[in-house]
């Protein structure tokens, strides 16, 4: 009897392990890096897979996540747009617009704070927000869960990513920062110009890309280097086009939005703001923590002799005490003609990115 | 019966033995080696003021800068390259060592050659010139890697009002802008008994107000790379080494 009985079990467990082998097995994705990327790093808890990619797309172009169905992630970061939208401040589903400029999503996955006062650590914890936040999507994640679990096609495909049919905002969070970790753009003509600075060899078509580059726009990327000229690079350089910082780049003497200060409740945090990506630049405007700038014109005419001093101004700001970089108006049109060297088209046109539906 | 039980006390003893020789042995040592910047002999923040011998008082916001090829007791390489970074990372190096005096100290300021002109993403994910890892402190033509930052705001009249309005940044990168620096027998405590820790000093007053040559922030206050305005990248140089002592 006692033998029957263990042959049962031992049968039954065996059958169960089996089932969920075969269809809880998920792919690794294995990310599309650039080779003069860093490697960026996962974390443990949330490896990359096929099926996690996949969801985090369907999840970002999803509205029912929004309180009236209406509203999805994409509404303020669309692909052509580099995944910003266009707009000076944000505007939720209720018609309340925010006091901040939608952000690029580029090269996430390379990043270590979020948001433009960088109170996120990570992109698992910075997509809990919107969902929830009454002048975004203004929805209750037990609610926009409930409604996913209404869609048999979700259900599989949570079971698929994360072998549960159980899932919370978790798994939410999860299947979307997959999916913004595959967000990566590095082929634009800076890149071009990067490689060739770093002794990276290019391919035959990269190489004929390079030599299309005008002399407009490397007198641009010279005055972009350069200490003398529009002296960008300070903040804007690298891979990235960005370093990893929050600087106060002189847009105001006071601040209404103290920015990083309002993290840190620190005064010598006051009106320092994440310093962006100017990856795609030239698809991202309006411009700046709340979208002052309808242009790169504009842009351009701040650095030259817009800036505002204040006690936490950056000492890279170096021309400070004349108002800017005071560019005439030859080298601010050269200065821009290289901000558009900064599109990765791409990446705008990637189909892995776009709505699947 | 009872021999039975005997036998077992005895290998649990064996065994309880045999744990804690291991615990002994497998005891990790640790060894590292820190800066401490000063002002003036005295240990320093960042973006808090300070007076300097000129009467100007000087907020710094950055100090910064590489070491390449370190050795210590003339044991070959030990950290191929660090990255001091105030208020982010303090140590030239933090590592599992049986050293605990620190003897002789070899190490150059700034990139070597041999490093300062590869793709920056070749180095491991955890080195100091990974581009992901360099805070901006490297720019992709000539010089590579800035050697030394020091940035952050001076206030030049002596009004009695605080008006840190006056920036300054002094970047120095290039070939030939490193120095190799040897010490000996630098002061070493141990913190506890496995973790022995050596000091060098960086004394941001020394940096201005060198012994051979002051920097005069209201003039020369700002410097990068180290070609266009040669004269004052080679005091930044110097005076900066001669800041750094054991
Ligand atoms: C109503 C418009 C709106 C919606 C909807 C929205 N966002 Fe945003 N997003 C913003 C704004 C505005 C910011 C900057 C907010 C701030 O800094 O306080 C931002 C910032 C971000 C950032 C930080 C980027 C960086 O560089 O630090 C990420 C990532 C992001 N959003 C992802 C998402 C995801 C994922 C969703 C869907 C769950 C979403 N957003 C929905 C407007 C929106
Ligand atoms: C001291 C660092 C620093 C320097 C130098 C600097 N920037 Fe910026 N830049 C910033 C910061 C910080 C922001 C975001 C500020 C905000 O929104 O409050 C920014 C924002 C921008 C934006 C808007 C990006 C967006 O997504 O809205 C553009 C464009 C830009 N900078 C271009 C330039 C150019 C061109 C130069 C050289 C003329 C330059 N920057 C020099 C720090 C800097």
């Amino acid at each position: 009897m006692k033998q029957i009985l263990f042959l049962f079990f031992s049968s039954v467990l065996l059958f169960s392990c089996k089932e969920e082998v075969v269809s809880y097995s998920p792919t690794p994705y294995v990310l599309n890096e650039p080779s003069h990327f860093p490697d960026m790093e996962i974390p443990a808890d949330n490896p990359m897979t096929k099926e996690g990619v996949k969801l985090g797309r369907y999840l970002f172009y999803e509205e029912k996540l929004s309180g009236d169905n209406s509203m999805s992630c994409a509404s303020c970061h669309a692909l052509n747009l580099s995944f910003s939208d266009g707009e000076v401040t944000s505007t939720g589903i209720d018609g309340i617009a925010g006091n901040r400029n939608s952000m690029a999503l580029v090269n996430l996955g390379y990043q270590h704070f979020f948001f433009w006062d960088g109170r996120s650590k990570t992109l698992e914890e910075q997509i809990l927000e919107p969902v929830s936040n009454p002048i975004e999507m203004h929805e209750s994640w037990s609610n926009a869960v409930l409604k996913l679990k209404d869609d048999v096609n979700y259900n599989a495909m949570f079971f698929e990513a994360f072998g549960t049919t159980d899932y919370d905002s978790t798994h939410v969070a999860k299947a979307m920062a997959q999916f913004i970790r595959t967000l990566i753009s590095g082929d634009s003509e800076y890149d071009l110009l990067y490689k060739v600075e770093n002794g990276i060899v290019l391919t035959d078509t990269e190489a004929a890309r390079f030599n299309a580059i005008t002399n407009q726009e490397l007198e641009g990327y010279e005055l972009f280097k350069s200490l003398n000229g529009a002296d960008c690079i300070h903040c804007h350089s690298g891979p990235m086009a960005q370093i990893e910082g929050l600087r106060n780049n002189g847009l105001d003497a006071t601040f209404t939005d103290l920015g990083r200060a309002e993290v840190t409740g620190d005064a010598s945090d006051e009106g320092k703001f994440k310093v962006p990506t100017l990856r795609n630049i030239a698809l991202t405007a309006p411009y700046m923590h709340d979208g002052r700038f309808a242009t790169l014109d504009e842009v351009i005419n701040h650095y030259s002799t817009g800036i505002q001093q204040s006690p936490t101004l950056d000492p890279m700001i170096e021309f400070a005490f004349q108002g800017g970089v005071q560019l005439d108006e030859y080298e601010k049109e050269a200065l821009k003609a290289f901000l558009h060297c900064l599109t990765d088209s791409s990446f705008i046109t990637n189909p892995a990115f776009s709505d699947p539906e | 019966m009872k021999s039975k039980i005997f036998t077992l006390i005895v290998i649990g003893i064996v065994l309880l033995a045999g744990c804690k020789d291991k615990v002994n042995t497998t005891k990790n040592y640790y060894c590292q080696l820190k800066v401490v910047p000063l002002f003036n002999g005295q240990e320093m923040e960042l973006n808090v003021p300070y007076t300097g011998a000129d009467g100007n008082a000087f907020k710094f916001e950055r100090i910064a800068f590489f070491t390449t090829n370190l050795s210590v007791n003339n044991y070959g390489l030990m950290k191929e390259a660090s990255l001091f970074n105030m208020g982010k990372n303090e140590y030239l190096f933090n590592t599992k060592s049986l050293v605990n005096e620190v003897k002789t100290l070899d190490f150059h300021t700034g990139v070597t050659s041999q490093f300062n002109h590869t793709d920056p993403t070749i180095f491991g994910n955890n080195h100091a010139l990974n581009i992901a890892n360099v805070d901006g402190l490297h720019w992709g033509w000539d010089p590579g890697y800035i050697f030394i930052a020091i940035e952050g705001k001076a206030d030049t009249i002596a009004d009695g009002q605080d008006n840190f309005d006056h920036s300054f940044v002094y970047h120095v990168g290039k070939d030939g802008n490193g120095r190799l620096h040897q010490f000996e027998n630098v002061e070493t405590v141990a913190l506890n008994d496995t973790t022995h820790c050596a000091y060098l000093y960086l004394d941001m007053h020394t940096f201005f107000f060198g012994a051979t040559d002051t920097i005069h922030v209201n003039s020369e206050n700002s410097i990068h790379e180290g070609g266009q305005f040669e004269a004052l990248a080679q005091k930044t140089v110097e005076n900066f080494n001669s800041a750094l002592t054991k």
